[in-house]
Parts: C-alpha cells; structure tokens; sequence
C-alpha cells in the first residue's frame, strides 16, 4: 500500500465526471450490461481496444446543451475489474476502502448490513449464472428509443466481441435477452410496486468547504473535507486513478408484486373497520404507511389523509415538528428510515444522516403483462463512501435502531417494504409492521411481513473519471 | 444473521525501550474511566481489552492484542471510533505507531492517517470471522443498558 497523500483539489471538473453521477438521465431506454475481463493470459492491448471503441459515447457531466445524446454510456469497475485493467495499482494491497475490495458478499461486513440471507444470499445472486466476482465492469448504455438502443447495445456488444475472447458479457436473468434492460412502465417515474419514485435526491451543491452532507463533495473521490463520510482513497497512486470517480453499489432487486398486493389487500380487510374507511381507500392507506408517502408521491407528513397533486414531487419536510410520534408517518415507513431527515440520529456516538444517489430503473414488464415473469429494480445507488453511505442506510432499512424514537429497550424493528425478513430472525428483531394510531390503539400487523424484494445481485463498482478511464484505453500508467 | 462480531487484533511491536514502556502505559491505562466514559458513550462494544503478548523467551513485549465483541458489523465499528472517539481513535493510533512492520512511507504524523488507512490496517489483522465468535444473547448493547435502566 502507498501512504503518500494526494494534495486535496479545490473544484471538481464536470468534463472529468462520469454524467450519472451529476444528473439523473430521463432517456427512455437503458440496458445495463456487465461484463468479465479474462483474467488468465490476460491480454490487456485487447482490453484496452474495448474501452477505446466504448469512449466515443462515454457521457461526461457537462451540459449537453438543448437536445440529448441519443445514445451514450457511463462505465463501472469493480475493485477485481480495476486490479487487472489497472496491475500497477496493486489493488489487494491499495488504498482503496477494504468495503469496496472485498465486495457486497463478504460475510463480515457487506452482508450483514444488506441483510442479504436467504433468497437473497449472495450465493443465490444473477440467477447462479456466473460467479459473483466474475463481475468486473458494466456499461450503463441509455438510449432516446428502442432502435436507438440497439445501436449502442449493438457497438458494446460488437466491442466485446472483437476482444479474443478477454472481454465476455454476463446475462444475469432468465429473460430472452438474458441482459437487464429497463421497462419503460406508465407512468415513467412509478416502479412497479406502483409508487412514484426518485423524488428526493441530494442537491450536490459543489460546496468543497460546505458541511451538509448533501454536497457533491461527499460524493465525489478528492475533494470531502468532512469527517465522515470520507471519500477514497487519498492516498497512493490509486488516489490520482479513482480523483473524480464515484462508487455505485449496482443492485438488482427482485419485486414480488403478486406478494405486495395480495398483502395489501388482506391487511386492509382487516385494518379497514379499525380506520373506518373503505377497503380500497385502506389499502392505498397501508400502502402509504409503509412507504411514508402515498403511491403519487405526496409524503405522509404533508398529506396524511390522503393524496394530494400539490405535495406530490415535495421535499421540504422533516418530522422533529408534528410528527414524532410516527402518527403521520409511522417511525419504520421506508422513506422515513432511508431518510430520517431531523428526527434525530444517535449511533454510536454519531448524529449524521448519510445521503446517497439513487439512479434506479424498473426492468420486466408489470404482473398485468407477463404475471411470470421477473421484474424489479435495476439500483444505482452512488455514494463516495460504500460503508458510511450505503451500507449504512442498508442497514438502518434491516434494522430499525438508528435513533431514539425506537425505544432503546425494546427489539429493533424493520422497514416493512425493502427489508430483509432475514429468517432465522436474530432474537433481537421486531418483525412486526407498527402503525401509531391516534387513540393508542396501534394498528400491529404481525410478521415476519412476506419478503415483497429480494436481492438478485450486486456489484461494488467505481464509476471512474473520464480521464481515468482514457487511460485505460490508452494504456497510461 | 448475527448483530454482534468480534476483533481480535494482534500487532507486532518494536523492541526499543521506548516501545515496550508505550505498550506497558497503553495496557495499564486501558482500563480506566476515560475508556470507559468514552465506551459508554458509543454504547455497541460488549466487552474490550488488551493484552501484552510477551517474546517467547519471556524477556519483553512481542506485541499488543486486543479483544472486543461489538454490535454492528466492523465497518460501522471502526467508523464510529474514527469518527465519533478521539479517546478510542487516540488509542489505536497509539498501537499503530507501534507496529513493527510498518511500510517505509506509512504515516508516523496520526494526522495523516485517514480513514480508509485505519480500517485496513485493523481489518488486516483481525484474527476473527463473524462466524467465530459464540455469543449467549442476541441483544444490542443500547437495548441491553436501556432494558435494565427501566
């Protein structure tokens, strides 16, 4: 490992950034493909001929004016992916946060702060298609229309091919393509659990001084002057290799809507009568208590009865307030957990609300098109630092005991929509669904509550810069 | 799925006077209110000490081992000291700049030993796996101290 440090930079160079990482695309389609490097006989110049055939469509984040590429492209390595593009770095032994070499199965840290047991063992990942450290670099191809994405889909692929066999693409589902390709639902921002989805993303305000973790600093490799979270690494050549880049944790989550819904409305006949409303509108109500915001979008604390068009896309809200007795929203609603805003954080000592980038997209059609087949979510979450960001919040959706309004004495609930049920449970979970009721008579829906997402795969990758990346093609040390 | 883990951290130390008498100092004043207030604060270790491994000719200190079991996973471990104990941080470091087999160019100035520089350095000499440990109780520590605060 190298010690040395790297001087910390002033400003980040948007022509230097991967665009996904700055802005949240709206093109229409998008495959994302990924790929396994050769790793015996490693030829690199065959390598390397892949990255130079991919960087004419490589998307920085510089404006792209008033019409939008109709095709481009973003690329990830994972830390394995980066050992052999990249030798000279010596990765095993870098600087590079051990989070990121070790990857999102290591049984010690990762695993159990995704709480991925189960279904969703790492063993059971990309339909068992390929191991999960054959992943080494995927390609986030987007397109402006179907004919669109079958040219960039069609030069990847072609780049691949031409490699003498040391560039090899993955199929992780079962589908006909094989590849995870998006699903454009209707509408456009719903998932297909049917809510509206990536309102609320950080602001990443290019403050390099700034302490809100919402600043692009905290995102970004070289510039955090925070304590925590700490982007890396800093240190060592690697550090000049990673400046500008970003990590994405890649994760694939199967939706079990059939599961969703039938919950939904077996709940509500039962819930129905203790509200005193129809069933219909109950389970839209139910489902609004375990997302913390109706299927529009409106959150809980600004519409608690019912969904409002004016409050749909808001984000100006916290609970410390008039809600902190979870009657508005109820303490382990997902977006609640994933974002606790001001309620107040206490672990260990620490009272920081990490943020993190979500760039998801839905993929499979809906259950009303094809009910057998897979479908889900295809997850971008891009952070600067995997533990603190990520992981963090992964583990506050598995267990609910990151602030004080759990009570400290009791067993740790579990966000009721995205958490892992993980059976066996420890002794310590709660596995029931809580709803604050008014009149004390709290609305307890018994668990374990049906596993509604499981994990398909995830692959740690740093999206590095664009300079980076170049020099991969070219073969700069 | 387990909610407590363990370190076990062995680190080689130098044999000068000057190291050994750190070490002693480091083991006497371990266990002492200023650990424990700082422990108490964080609320997820169990259970912590070190030990002086002696040379195997009984002469001096080979080296420092230090046992904890703590709630959460050791990435959050290891980031909550660094971020949230100077007491705890201070503590290790002082261990770090003991360590005999330190790369040329390892920082000696602790401030500019960085997270990530911390984290590996502990989780490469961690001797235990998750699956190691035996624990009676599946309880965090905050629920356990809250539970019989009652």
């Amino acid at each position: 490992m190298n010690y040395t440090q790297t001087p910390q930079p002033a400003k980040p160079e948007l022509n230097d950034i991967q665009g996904l990482i700055i802005n949240g695309y709206t093109h229409p389609c998008s495959v994302h493909m990924l790929f396994k490097f050769n790793q015996e006989g490693t030829n690199l110049k065959y390598i390397r001929e892949f990255f130079k055939d991919l960087l004419p469509y490589l998307q920085s984040a510089e404006d792209w004016g008033a019409l939008k590429p109709e095709i481009m492209l973003n690329i990830g390595l994972s830390a394995i992916g980066i050992g052999i593009v990249k030798p000279d770095l010596d990765v095993p032994n870098s600087s590079f946060p051990s989070t990121f070499k070790k990857g999102p199965w290591d049984v010690n840290n990762a695993q159990q702060s995704l709480g991925d047991y189960g279904a969703g063992d790492p063993a059971e990942w990309w339909n068992k298609k390929f191991n999960n450290d054959d992943v080494h670099c995927v390609v986030h191809a987007y397109a402006m229309n179907p004919a669109a994405q079958e040219k960039i889909v069609g030069i990847i692929n072609d780049a691949a091919l031409k490699s003498n066999g040391m560039v090899t693409e993955l199929k992780p589902l079962n589908s006909e393509s094989g590849r995870l390709e998006q699903y454009l639902l209707v509408p456009s921002d719903y998932i297909h659990f049917s809510y509206r989805d990536s309102i609320d993303e950080p602001d990443l305000n290019e403050n390099p001084a700034g302490k809100d973790q919402q600043d692009l600093n905290n995102f970004l490799i070289g510039y955090s002057t925070l304590p925590n979270p700490i982007p890396g690494p800093l240190s060592g050549p690697e550090a000049a290799f990673a400046k500008n880049g970003c990590y994405n944790a890649f994760r694939i989550l199967y939706q079990d809507v059939e599961a969703f819904n039938n919950f939904l409305e077996k709940q509500a006949e039962v819930i129905a009568p203790k509200i005193m409303n129809t069933k219909e509108y109950t389970e839209e109500w139910l489902a609004a208590k375990m997302c913390g915001r109706w299927r529009n979008g409106s959150p809980l604390v600004l519409s608690p009865d019912k969904p409002e068009h004016s409050t749909s896309k808001s984000t100006d809200f916290g609970y410390l307030k008039d809600d902190m007795k979870g009657l508005k929203c109820p303490f382990s609603a997902h977006t609640r957990v994933s974002n606790p805003r001001d309620e107040g954080v206490d672990v260990a000592g620490s009272d920081t609300v990490p943020r993190i980038i979500r760039r998801g997209m839905p993929y499979g059609p809906p259950l009303s098109i094809d009910p057998d087949a897979d479908r889900g979510l295809i997850g971008l979450f891009l952070c600067g630092d995997l533990s603190s960001q990520f992981e963090t919040l992964y583990n506050w959706i598995n267990l609910n005991n990151f602030s004080d309004v759990f009570d400290p004495a009791e067993n740790t609930p579990q966000d009721p929509l995205v958490a892992n049920r993980i059976v066996p449970l420890p002794g310590n979970i709660d596995p029931n669904f809580t709803i604050p009721m008014e009149d004390g008579n709290n609305i307890v829906i018994d668990g374990p509550l049906p596993q509604f997402v499981v994990t398909r795969g995830t692959a740690y990758l740093l999206l590095p810069s664009i300079s980076a990346l170049t020099a991969i093609a070219n073969g700069d040390a | 799925m387990q909610t407590v883990n363990p370190l076990t951290m062995y680190v080689p130390i130098y044999q000068t006077d000057e190291a050994q008498a750190t070490a002693q100092a480091a083991y006497q004043g371990f266990n002492s209110a200023v650990t424990k207030a700082a422990l108490d604060k964080m609320a997820i270790v169990h259970y912590a000490r070190i030990a002086l491994v002696p040379n195997t000719n009984g002469k001096g200190i080979a080296g420092i081992l230090v046992i904890t079991e703590f709630d959460g996973n050791m990435n959050s471990y290891l980031e909550a000291f660094f971020n949230n104990s100077t007491t705890i941080k201070a503590a290790f470091l002082v261990i770090i700049s003991l360590w005999a087999n330190k790369p040329a160019d390892f920082p000696t100035n602790p401030d500019q030993i960085t997270y990530t520089i911390f984290s590996n350095f502990i989780n490469e000499r961690n001797l235990s796996q998750s699956q190691d440990l035996y624990y009676a109780y599946p309880q965090s520590v905050k629920q356990i101290v809250a539970k019989f605060s009652k």
